[in-house]
């Protein structure tokens, strides 16, 4: 079962109806309820579309996987762990994109033996810092 | 002595026709009575006409039967024996269902929809003014859609009947 809920608010309404729409012909069906104290509309299904990428605001959260679609999402079970919806400003996914293509060539214990060695030089950069400054 | 005659007859008649208006009211309030309770109940063709009128599916009187004899129509009453005061098609024997669990098994098995879905926009109307709303909420409820609603500045409102509301144009599928 996978889940989509929104922010009860005049706009969201209008995001969660296009979210209704586009999984209406929905093979796997779908429930579709605000939560008891009003405040969340939630869609569950075994499977749900997001039509639209620009609809996934700050205010809609998604438990399940995300795989994108060529306009918006398929939101599919998520086998372990949880998907969080993050929103990363251009200069996040710039930064995350620059430490992908330098991952991208290592293995995994390549990069954490990295991350150990730089770890350790930083500690005794700052240790010795720490040193001097004491000693005067 | 002409008088006295006249006097005792007049009574005699006033009192034979107070009973007579006795008895009609009775009648009158037995009627309405009954006519009230009715409202509670459909025959088997009035409810193969809602569920065409409602959703343009076609149920038949043997399927009527067949639910009938499943019991998912609940307790089955003969008109004529509940409803004597009303008149109704003299000679035949009519089943009567009760309305609340006729409704909740057609509901149940889609031969009857809400006219209006979670998110829908409607528009509420009161006698004095017409608010734009979204719809929380549908249940169905002792023979009714019920609809809780919320307007614009968020005022959740409950129990509204389904006929207090209208499709928004822009949600014309409705």
């Amino acid at each position: 079962m996978v889940s989509i809920e929104i922010k009860n608010t005049n706009e969201n309404i209008l995001i969660a109806r296009k979210i209704r729409d586009a999984n209406k012909g929905s093979v796997d069906g779908f429930n579709l309820k605000f939560t008891e104290d009003n405040r969340t509309i939630v869609i569950e299904g075994e499977k749900l579309t997001i039509p639209d990428k620009a609809l996934l605001t700050s205010e809609v959260k998604v438990n399940g996987i995300l795989k994108p679609l060529a306009n918006g999402f398929e939101i599919l079970n998520e086998e372990k762990g949880k998907t969080v919806n993050l929103h990363l400003d251009a200069e996040l996914v710039k930064e995350i994109n620059v430490i992908r293509s330098y991952v991208k060539s290592k293995t995994q214990h390549d990069v954490l033996l990295e991350l150990f060695k730089k770890g350790l030089e930083q500690f005794k950069k700052e240790n010795d810092t720490h040193q001097k400054r004491s000693d005067r | 002595m002409d008088l006295e005659v006249r006097i005792e007859n007049l009574k005699q008649e006033i009192k034979e026709k107070q009973n007579l208006l006795a008895e009609l009211e009775e009648k009158l309030t037995e009627y309405k009575n009954q006519q009230e309770r009715r409202k509670q109940y459909m025959s088997s063709k009035e409810i193969i006409d809602y569920v065409e009128n409602r959703s343009g599916k076609l149920i038949n009187m043997s399927t009527i039967k067949r639910w009938t004899d499943e019991g998912y129509l609940g307790e089955v009453i003969d008109e004529r024996e509940h409803f004597w005061a009303l008149k109704t098609k003299q000679g035949k024997k009519r089943n009567l269902y009760r309305k609340s669990t006729v409704l909740s098994f057609l509901y149940n098995r889609g031969y009857i929809a809400p006219y209006y879905n979670v998110l829908d926009e409607v528009l509420y109307s009161t006698e004095n003014a017409s608010f734009s709303a979204v719809v929380i909420d549908v249940r169905m409820e002792n023979g009714q859609f019920l609809y809780k609603i919320q307007l614009q500045d968020y005022t959740i409102i409950d129990n509204i009947d389904e006929k207090q509301l209208k499709g928004a144009e822009n949600d014309g599928e409705y």
